[in-house]
């Protein structure tokens, strides 16, 4: 198998690796295509006719269709799968010349195709030395190279070069918004916040330690850790066990609720399967944005986006209108039999206090005035009363027990409540020369309580504050016991931690910058322009002929300076007519010139013996390489300026006769 | 009618120019901006509309990755043509004069490639009809010269001059192709092909400057007779037997058959083609024995007997021109 084929197949093994890793591959193409890769090591084109490579194509194309019927996802995803199959056969079939040039645009398209699903440094990264290996292997098949190295060092050359070009079309060509919308596809999900909270069914909650959201703020840190709430997700129904968002979406409240002032956050939010992103429940997206807030203050995606995804937000100067929206019926519903102890307790609030305000209070005074304890294993509760036997029996729990209960004891007294699922706190990361930034991970997830009062409207309450503040204004270490922590703390090896914030800090700062920068960051870096094209243009001219004066002759090594000096003057020699005859040595040639051309004869002279000198001379000699050989050019430079000078009389001559 | 006759006449001096270029004639070839082309390949042009898709996926996605991606392939485009411009220029061609060929196989072009800088890729292929398709490639091209044989087809026998001559590259990416074209001036001389059959063989043919060869020549077979010793003659050739007699000194003197000069002519009632062919066959067999052969040739040419490549090339070269005035193709 020739080098070329190597390096493709290797292109192919690296997109497959990623896409496997990233998740994006169907079961299909995910089993497919390392069987075609070892297909083609062992080469099944001599016993494989071409009916053959027809059928399995078919078959394969058959088994993707039905796997897509089976499980289907977006209409981008499954063309991209499709596309990544295609790869994996157009390589197998591959026997001339042009179809291998094919298998690299389909793997270079394959490639991009990677790049809609991840953005991560990481990704990017992968997905750059698949572009560098498919280009190594069109150099290889071009040029014949036999050498694998040698092709990925020439072609990684190239790319440098190119990369000033690069840098001047990405930062300057007008970035365009999208042409059409997308659909949304909710099935492209991975882990995440759930829509649904049953507290009593989660016997030991597992810490998950991996990557939410990341938020940095323009012009200072981040808000005290007692205000670090980010909502995203609002439960309204209850059914005594378990909370849950209603049905159908909260129908978003787009009108007069984006911002006209410039970003101060920025948010770039891992995948997750909900449409709700987090934010802090008073800034606003910009105009322009395909995020809206609802009526029950989510903040929602309306277009597609890749998983990862990044936006800016504005913080609101007015109080935000979600917060005034009366609450519906749903907001006080509650099942009759369900809980009765809690029911009996909610009901004797509203006994004592006619004001939400006053019943609020009790509560408050009620959960301080009980000895609950927070515990990650708070054992289940049951499926019957399972909010009855938390708070009057058990009383140890995490935030979804007290938030759940809270909310239920609120709606008992009457008073309008729901349950609000997002982030609290977050850890603050300062990477070595980058800006900060806040990190939150899926452990920091948290639940607290809404409640409607109707002079300030929808208020939050959290009632794990109220039992222990520690969760709230440290950490979630700071409130568990001590066998707790040490497990929260073996999770999390300091080593690596270190090493992963600096990472995590790299990755940031490589989505804000890079992969975050669009036609906002564009204005805002250089102003609206009319010019701005055809300053692009004048750019990337600038950088081509730059990186052209660069790299001279990037994939080629020339090393014979001395020989190239030698070319130049027999060049310039040749326009006026002298060339040397078949034999003659470089000394008589330069004699015979010097003898009919008196005024070149020293410099001619001086170039046969630094020539000589530097080609035969022991290496004993006084004289270095390097300062004979600058002997040369510099001898070389003066014949040409002689030349120029009109050293010979006669002038240049072009096809024998006098110019 | 001044103006059409005026237009007309600027279009055939523009057409003979754009000929004169295209053709590129010279004993040398330096490839130079004037005298390269360059055009994008079926690959290039297929590399744009992977650039569009990759572009506005990035776009409609609002994911910077195959922007980036797209934007790296078009950098890549708008360099192309510069590296592959700088893959074949200041490359110097030379032809060497090729050996005569016969009618029914290629003959080996020899053409001296030279450059000061390493290439890649490099390709030349013969532009006449008839000729192989595919080019030959030399792949890695150190800095200096080479010397490359390149297989011409000829059409039949004469002799013939070989046409246009494409070089062409398409390194580093292939989506650019410079190329250049040259009519290297050397003149390919087309035997007919070998066949065995009857030729006219004339031993001693008449004329009055022919004359007849001696039979016999200097050599170690038989002794032939005696002769005055010359001290540079050596002790093996002494004829002891006179000198025992008393009778001088005397060296043997030898010889032996002088080969047969023959000469070669085609048969009459035979079409000269094939008749042709059967003195070439003959000749190429006799030549390889170490036979004296010469020609007698409808037209009058005569080449004398003798032996040896450069005869024998001599021989090939008159068979090709005979009743054949040069071609161009």
């Amino acid at each position: 198998m020739s080098q070329a084929r190597w390096l493709l197949l290797t292109s192919q093994a690296l997109l497959w690796l990623q896409l496997l890793v990233q998740g994006q591959l169907q079961l299909l193409v995910a089993l497919a295509l390392p069987g075609l890769m070892v297909l083609q090591l062992w080469r099944p084109r001599q016993w494989l006719p071409s009916v053959s490579m027809r059928l399995i194509t078919l078959s394969f194309l058959f088994f993707w269709v039905a796997g897509l019927t089976l499980a289907p996802g977006s209409f981008l995803q499954g063309v991209s799968n499709l596309l990544w199959l295609l790869i994996g056969l157009q390589q197998l079939e591959a026997r001339r010349h042009e179809q291998h040039q094919r298998s690299v645009l389909m793997l270079l398209l394959g490639t991009g195709l990677a790049g809609l699903g991840a953005q991560g440094l990481a990704a990017s990264l992968s997905q750059g030395l698949t572009a560098l290996v498919a280009l190594a292997g069109l150099h290889s098949l071009e040029t014949g190279d036999q050498r694998m190295l040698t092709s990925l060092r020439r072609i990684a050359v190239l790319l440098v070069t190119a990369l000033p070009l690069l840098l001047a079309s990405f930062l300057l060509l007008p970035r365009l918004e999208p042409i059409w919308n997308l659909p949304v596809s909710a099935r492209s999900a991975r882990s995440g916040l759930t829509n649904q909270l049953a507290p009593g069914e989660i016997a030991s909650l597992v810490l998950d330690q991996s990557l939410a959201a990341r938020v940095s703020f323009k012009g200072g840190g981040p808000p005290a850790r007692e205000q670090r709430y980010w909502r995203v997700l609002v439960h309204q129904r209850f059914d005594g066990r378990k909370w849950s968002a209603v049905d159908d979406p909260p129908r978003p409240k787009v009108q007069g609720e984006f911002a006209s002032g410039p970003a101060n956050q920025s948010w770039i939010v891992e995948p997750s399967r909900l449409l709700e992103r987090p934010w802090d429940g008073r800034s606003l997206p910009q105009a322009g944005s395909p995020l809206v807030v609802s009526e029950l203050g989510t903040l929602q995606n309306l277009r597609f986006q890749s998983d990862r995804q990044l936006y800016k937000l504005t913080d609101g100067t007015r109080s935000v209108s979600w917060q005034a929206e009366p609450p519906r019926a749903i907001d006080s519903q509650l099942i009759g039999n369900s809980n009765p102890r809690l029911q009996n307790l909610g009901r004797q609030w509203a006994r004592q206090a006619s004001k939400p305000e006053q019943r609020l209070a009790l509560a408050r005074e009620w959960f301080q005035g009980q000895d609950f304890a927070y515990s990650l294993k708070p054992g289940e509760l049951g499926s019957t009363n399972p909010l009855d036997r938390f708070l009057f029996e058990t009383r140890t729990g995490f935030c979804e027990h007290y938030a759940a209960s809270f909310s239920a004891l609120m709606r008992a007294a009457g008073v309008p409540s729901r349950v609000v699922v997002g982030y609290q706190g977050g850890d603050w990361q300062q990477p070595l020369g980058g800006s900060g930034f806040l990190q939150l991970k899926n452990s920091d997830a948290h639940a607290w309580s809404e409640v409607w009062l109707p002079d300030q409207g929808w208020i939050r309450i959290d009632p794990t504050a109220w039992v222990t503040p520690e969760r709230i204004r440290r950490s979630l270490a700071e409130s568990l016991s001590k066998e707790e922590q040490e497990e929260l703390i073996k999770s999390t090896p300091s080593w690596l931690q270190g090493v992963l914030t600096q990472w995590d800090g790299l990755d940031y700062n490589w989505q804000l910058t890079v992969m975050g920068f669009d036609r906002q960051r564009q204005v805002a870096l250089l102003g609206q322009s009319r010019w701005q094209g055809l300053t692009a243009v004048v750019a990337m001219g600038v950088a081509l002929l730059a990186g052209l004066m660069a790299v001279r002759k990037p994939w080629q090594s020339t090393g014979d300076a001395a020989r190239k000096c030698l070319d130049t003057v027999l060049r310039q020699l040749d326009k006026y007519g002298y060339s040397p005859y078949p034999g003659e040595t470089l000394v008589c040639f330069f004699r015979r010139v010097g003898s009919t051309e008196e005024k070149l004869a020293s410099i001619l002279s001086e170039l046969a013996q630094s020539y000589s000198r530097l080609r035969f001379a022991p290496s004993n000699q006084a004289e270095s390489p390097s300062s004979l050989l600058l002997d040369m050019q510099k001898h070389t430079k003066h014949l040409k300026d002689s030349l120029r000078n009109g050293a010979i009389a006669a002038g240049p001559v072009r096809n024998n006769r006098m110019i | 009618m001044p103006f059409a006759n005026s237009l007309l006449g600027n279009f055939d001096r523009w057409k003979e120019r754009l000929q004169r270029r295209l053709s590129g004639s010279g004993d040398r070839l330096l490839l130079r901006h004037h005298n390269i082309y360059i055009l994008p390949t079926a690959f290039g042009v297929m590399w744009l509309p992977v650039i569009a898709i990759t572009y506005v996926l990035g776009i409609q996605t609002q994911s910077n990755g195959p922007v980036l991606l797209a934007l790296l392939l078009l950098a890549l485009l708008l360099f192309s043509p510069f590296l592959t411009y700088r893959n074949i220029v200041d490359l110097e061609l030379r032809c060497l004069e090729p050996v005569p060929g016969f009618a029914d196989q290629s003959i080996l072009v020899p053409i001296i490639i030279c450059s000061a800088d390493s290439r890649q890729a490099i390709k030349l292929r013969w532009l006449n009809r008839g000729q192989p398709l595919s080019s030959q490639q030399i792949e890695q091209f150190p800095a200096g010269s080479r010397q490359l044989e390149l297989p011409w087809q000829p059409p039949g026998r004469g002799q013939y001059l070989p046409g246009r001559l494409l070089i062409h590259t398409t390194s580093p990416l292939g989506l650019f192709c410079c190329f250049s074209y040259w009519q290297p001036p050397v003149h390919l001389f087309v035997a007919p092909a070998c066949l065995p059959g009857p030729v006219q063989e004339l031993q001693q043919p008449t004329g009055t400057h022919y004359g007849l060869a001696e039979a016999v020549a200097e050599g170690s077979d038989e002794f032939q007779d005696l002769t005055p010793l010359r001290p540079e003659a050596g002790l093996q050739r002494v004829s002891w037997k006179t000198v025992a007699r008393g009778q001088g000194w005397y060296s043997k003197r030898f010889t032996c058959e002088k080969p047969v000069a023959t000469w070669l002519s085609p048969v009459s009632g035979l079409p000269l083609e094939r008749a042709l062919e059967h003195v070439c066959e003959r000749l190429c067999q006799g030549l390889a024995k170490g036979e004296q052969l010469g020609l007698l040739l409808p037209g009058g040419c005569e080449i004398h007997p003798g032996e040896g490549e450069l005869h024998r090339r001599e021989c090939l070269r008159a068979l090709a021109a005979v009743s054949a005035p040069l071609r161009q193709l």
